[in-house]
């Protein structure tokens, strides 16, 4: 069973500590100029939004590669980035709509998510659940169930 | 620990940027940012200098847990001999400014002297370099922020700046960075505009690697989380009160 990245911005207070986890789980060091996820801070409305890969089914990076650097991982759906076959040409950051896939000038590569094998480092430093690790055919659930919650109730009646 | 082990200097009077080794036994005996500032400040000014004056000196320090995933971690220290008191000024402001400081290699920043000119210091790394801050002399820190990421067309720069009260060192002017966090206390701002200094710009890209053990580092880290979760104040009274922002 696959699962996904589910992020709710309203629970996100902008600490980047998925953003630190991120970096200390792909180069060992707390760096988040190398994060894969990003949070960002929109000041005047007050609203902080993580944001990263959604692991597409028809994946543009993936389609755009010339030398098949970037593969499904069939464990767990992630698109990832091979770095020996990354020739860093950067055409799946020009693909990618949502500009989630990023050259990283230390490596020459590119980076993109890779759901650390199947235990992303994001999701577990989350300290508010905002982003969460959720069965991929129901990212919904939470919001069906809050909708839910509200029928059948003497208000609604 | 956390240490990069690097001092950057920055001599206003000359325009200078110099880097010097961290004095690792200050760092042991004082732990860092605001007691070890404390001693490199009281090391190197008289202690009956005017606080307004080109001779005293403001220093912006780090501790050996800034720029981790330790609780607090994101905080800095400024420290100088306060406008207010006359007496040691210390300051701190969360965001995140002090990390970046780490991540691009430098524990403490030195003051010293005062710029014949408005200025503002840019840190990319390794490189420091004073720069031209004429136009952003009457700038809200809001503005000022806005400007130089503009300028160096870099939205990720971190930047600590003063605004009109510190420029007219207004006794308890703060220094504002990452626009809404101040270092308020004891007018260190009124200090920074003594100084005809502006803002102090940073971009760190380097990372914090002075971390032995990362794995049982963040272990504990997340252990010392959960004792805020769980207490009372913090885990439900503050996060109950306080404003998305």
């Amino acid at each position: 069973m696959w699962k996904s990245l589910h992020i709710d911005p309203k629970k996100c207070t902008g600490c980047l500590q998925c953003e630190m986890a991120c970096s200390v789980e792909h180069t060992g060091v707390i760096n988040p100029s190398k994060s894969r996820i990003k949070v960002f801070s929109f000041e005047t409305e007050g609203r902080k939004v993580p944001y990263t890969c959604t692991q597409c089914t028809e994946a543009w990076c993936l389609n755009a590669c010339p030398v098949d650097a970037i593969r499904i991982d069939a464990a767990t759906g992630a698109k990832q980035v091979f770095d020996d076959v990354c020739v860093g040409c950067k055409v799946c950051t020009i693909a990618c709509p949502f500009g989630t896939v990023n050259y990283n000038q230390d490596t020459g590569k590119v980076q993109k998510c890779d759901l650390c094998g199947g235990d992303p480092a994001c999701a577990t430093a989350c300290p508010t659940g905002a982003i969460t690790y959720v069965d991929a055919d129901w990212t919904g659930l939470d919001r069906m169930r809050a909708w839910a919650a509200k029928a059948n109730t003497a208000v609604s009646d | 620990m956390g240490w990069n082990r690097k001092v950057l200097r920055v001599n206003l009077t000359e325009g200078t940027c110099k880097e010097e080794p961290l004095n690792m036994q200050w760092a042991d005996e004082y732990l860092g940012s605001r007691g070890l500032a404390t001693k490199y400040l009281v090391s190197e000014i008289d202690p009956k200098v005017d606080p307004l004056s080109p001779d005293n000196k403001m220093i912006m320090s780090t501790g050996p847990l800034t720029g981790t995933m330790a609780s607090t971690g994101g905080r800095y220290t400024v420290v100088t001999k306060g406008p207010l008191t006359g007496a040691i000024a210390c300051s701190n402001s969360g965001g995140f400014f002090g990390a970046e400081m780490k991540f691009a290699g430098w524990d403490m920043i030195i003051f010293e002297g005062r710029s014949p000119k408005p200025v503002y210091l840019y840190v990319e790394n390794d490189k420091a370099e004073l720069k031209d801050a004429s136009d952003l002399w009457g700038k809200s820190c809001w503005e000022t922020e806005e400007s130089i990421k503009h300028r160096h067309q870099d939205p990720l720069i971190r930047v600590s700046s003063i605004g009109l009260a510190g420029e007219n060192q207004v006794l308890f002017a703060c220094i504002v960075n990452d626009l809404h966090r101040a270092a308020g206390r004891s007018g260190v701002g009124a200090v920074m505009g003594s100084k005809n200094l502006k803002a102090v710009a940073l971009r760190g890209t380097k990372g914090m690697s002075g971390i032995k053990d990362m794995k049982a580092f963040m272990k504990i880290t997340a252990e010392k989380k959960k004792v805020l979760a769980d207490n009372a104040v913090t885990g439900q009274g503050l996060p109950s009160m306080a404003p998305r922002c």
